[in-house]
């Protein structure tokens, strides 16, 4: 790794750089450093390297102190992040903790995060499915924000390119509405989930269900091992860092790959203050970084500038680099900035048992469900609320232990355990529509340790968000019940946004500079060699688990940036 | 595959990393939580039997005193919950061998092992008759249940999620290597919760 010395401007000057090393950052180096650009990314967080920095990866249950629980001081401590349905014992040290990174909440907002080395990539779901024309003609169709300014087709190949590095697990189901991609051998329902797969289809015929997609290595093994990575062992403690490299992340794939052509520096510790716009040249030619440690600012200065700080934080950047030219944050002409932010609705759930196919059971685990993708309106309109909801379903045989009584009797109760019926769940992931009352601003009067504002964050559920859940409950009582499913119960569990962690916009796309920020290949139309390729792009937020298609945007975008450069466009 | 073949398969998958498998509790953190819930070591053995009373030890299969299941109860209560619930959780510990005195006759601590069974079903089944220290200002019958009914709840956790009973009696495996959604199930098969 260069060592820099931070007195010369040259040897802070690079063709690129990157802000942030998460998911979609992760892309862009990948991108620009095989095409031979020299880049920069910076990281606000410590370094997560690959295998060394995994303290927990190989741990027995029985290894963790608290048995995976995490102490009761943290969570109070620490409420937002408690939260987190993978914040636990094994996993904690790669989650920001809420008190060393306050933000504003105008509204109640579970904002999860992680500084480090792959950001979140490190602990995501890993879910992958594409976009297609169905959700990018969404808003057009149904009237709300603007129209998307690119189609599936524009997309697609990259969705290709991203999927065949990236290593995804899935079945070639055929659906239009959910395109297949380039895919490596399915994991297995169960016995259970295949026979709800086989009645859905039977009794209706606008829905399905499949196999997840999910960005784990299950065969075409040689060629991962170029990456130094094996196939997914089925330990399902992927947010421990995986010890094979089984799951995508980008300290396992991207980061390590673009580290091997020379051309990549990474710096950590480093605070993206503000991004440097000269009036003169009419574009960007730098950022602004505060050293995370020592509080010193250093300036960094490249051609080109990529914004993958995750969604919220690149909205951050964006408002708080002000410049006579964009008094109101950088490319923000329209005042459009950090608004119209949306998320997904995770709020609602249903489970239930099953009492066939007694005779079976699973073994081994799988990190991965079953997943339902959108069935309502998506040829047309055809409920009293816009858009729709996709859903995950998972059924494992139940095991009942009797917990009565104490002595040689509990103990043999512990010790004879007994399967149950299967018990059956499902989720519901909602599309939300963005307004522009759902927004991020900055703070005007409090800062974070660096001197920079604190984010506030004022995002809200709708009415549209009401009547969705509403639905998914119905239709998937429906639908359980007519499998034949018991004991079904459904609950909402009121969560805030934030906590689904897809949360999404701020920096839209669009066609017309006058209503969105970013042009067709992700640069602000007011800044052009400065794009915006996470979460922060997104104009509408479909059903989707997004990781993928920000990937996708950032390997276009960064293939994009190449061309103009060369061209001598930027 | 056991243990070994996977730590190996680990190592060679790793780079020869280093594995760190830390058994237990260290010796600080059990001297940490006895001082932090401000137990004695007298309260600590009444701790010891009730957890023996819930899974006791023996010949075939190993129980709470061999497990040392005490010191996960401490460690979990001292880290693991709000003060609301120490507090009555020792309340009960503290005031054991008064609460058995008074409905039983004798303290907890000289109880055979039928005896003891005896009193912490009683106090499971909420089948005590409270009137016989409703005087006293030190305790109250939802302390004892709560430390009667935490300390269970902790034992069967720290008896299930141990080492001996995740490796010899139900073993788990950290790298099961695959999946199969639809096996069928043998005739007698010993059911395995982290199987």
């Amino acid at each position: 790794m260069a060592n820099l010395n931070i007195d010369s401007r040259k040897e802070r000057t690079f063709d690129a750089i990157v802000i942030g090393s998460g998911m979609s950052g992760g892309w862009a180096a990948k991108e620009f450093t095989e095409k031979g650009l020299k880049t920069l990314v910076l990281e606000r967080g410590r370094e997560v390297k690959h295998l060394q920095d995994y303290p927990t990866t190989n741990l027995q249950p029985y290894e963790l102190e608290h048995r995976g629980k995490v102490k009761q001081k943290i969570r109070e401590d620490n409420p937002v992040v408690a939260r987190c349905y993978a914040f636990r014992e094994d996993t904690q040290h790669f989650f920001v903790k809420d008190q060393e990174h306050p933000y504003v909440q105008e509204e109640p907002f579970d904002w999860i995060r992680g500084y480090q080395t792959g950001g979140k990539s490190l602990l995501w779901a890993r879910q992958v499915q594409r976009w297609s024309d169905y959700d990018f003609e969404g808003p057009d169709r149904d009237g709300f924000v603007v129209d998307w300014p690119i189609r599936y087709k524009d997309l697609a190949p990259w969705y290709s390119h991203v999927e065949k590095f990236v290593g995804v697990s899935g079945n070639k189901d055929g659906l239009d509405n959910l395109p297949d991609g380039e895919f490596l051998p399915p994991m297995e329902l169960t016995a259970v989930e295949q026979y709800f797969k086989n009645h859905i289809a039977e009794k209706y015929d606008d829905r399905s269900i499949i196999i997840g997609r999910c960005a784990h290595i299950t065969g075409n093994f040689e060629y991962y091992a170029k990456q130094g990575r094996g196939g997914c062992q089925h330990r399902n403690l992927c947010q421990r860092g995986c010890p094979f490299g089984g799951y995508f992340s980008s300290n396992s794939s991207t980061l390590p790959w673009a580290e091997k052509t020379g051309n990549l520096t990474m710096r950590h510790h480093s605070v993206v203050e503000s991004i440097i716009y000269d009036e003169k040249k009419g574009k960007a030619t730098g950022v602004r970084v505060i050293d995370a440690n020592t509080k010193e600012a250093v300036e960094y200065y490249a051609k080109v500038i990529f914004v993958n700080a995750s969604a919220l934080n690149t909205n951050l950047i964006l408002l708080n680099s002000t410049s006579d030219r964009f008094p109101e944050g950088l490319g923000n002409d329209n005042g459009l900035l950090g608004k119209y932010v949306a998320f997904h609705n995770y709020r609602a759930r249903i489970s239930g048992e099953y009492d066939g196919l007694l005779e079976y059971r699973t073994e081994g685990r799988r990190p991965n469900g079953g997943y339902i993708p959108r069935f309502r309106n998506v040829r047309r309109q055809e409920t009293d609320f816009l858009r729709g909801y996709a859903a995950g379903f998972s059924g494992f045989r139940k095991i009942h232990t009797d917990h009565s009584g104490v002595g040689e009797e509990l103990k043999n109760q512990l010790l004879n355990p007994e399967y149950g019926p299967w018990r059956v769940g499902s989720h519901m992931m909602g599309e939300t529509i963005p307004k522009e009352s759902n927004y991020v601003n900055l703070d005007p009067e409090q800062k974070d340790e660096w001197g920079i504002p604190l984010l506030n964050v004022s995002v809200k559920y709708d009415d549209n968000d009401e009547a969705m859940i509403k639905d998914y409950l119905e239709q998937l009582t429906e639908m359980f019940e007519s499998a034949g499913f018991t004991n079904i119960s459904v609950r909402d569990d009121h969560r805030v946004p934030g906590l689904d962690i897809h949360e999404m916009g701020g920096v839209r796309m669009g066609k017309e500079p006058e209503t969105s920020l970013l042009n067709k290949w992700n640069q602000l139309h007011a800044c052009p060699n400065v794009y915006v390729t996470d979460g922060a792009c997104m104009t509408s937020t479909s059903t989707q688990n997004p990781s993928l298609t920000y990937m996708a945007f950032a390997a276009r975008s960064a293939n994009h940036a190449v061309d103009e450069l060369k061209k001598m466009n930027l | 595959m056991n243990r070994r073949t996977v730590l190996k398969q680990l190592a060679v998958m790793t780079g020869g990393m280093v594995l760190v498998p830390s058994c237990d509790f260290s010796r600080n953190d059990i001297l940490s939580a006895y001082d932090q819930l401000k137990v004695t070591q007298g309260e600590v053995n009444i701790l010891a039997k009730l957890c023996e009373t819930i899974i006791p030890s023996g010949e075939a299969i190993k129980g709470a005193d061999d497990l040392h299941i005490k010191d996960f109860v401490l460690v979990m209560m001292n880290d693991c919950y709000s003060k609301d619930d120490q507090m009555a959780f020792t309340k009960g510990l503290k005031n054991f061998n008064t609460f058995t005195r008074s409905v039983s006759g004798k303290s907890f601590e000289d109880m055979d092992k039928d005896e003891s069974k005896e009193l912490v079903l009683k106090v499971l089944n909420k089948d005590i008759d409270t009137s016989k220290f409703e005087n006293n200002e030190e305790y109250t019958m939802e302390d004892i249940n709560s430390f009667v009914n935490r300390t269970k709840q902790l034992t069967v956790q720290g008896f299930m999620a141990s080492e001996y009973i995740m490796t010899g009696i139900m073993p788990y495996q950290l790298v099961p290597g695959g999946f199969s959604g639809k096996v069928k199930i043998k005739e007698g098969e010993k059911v395995n919760v982290n199987g």
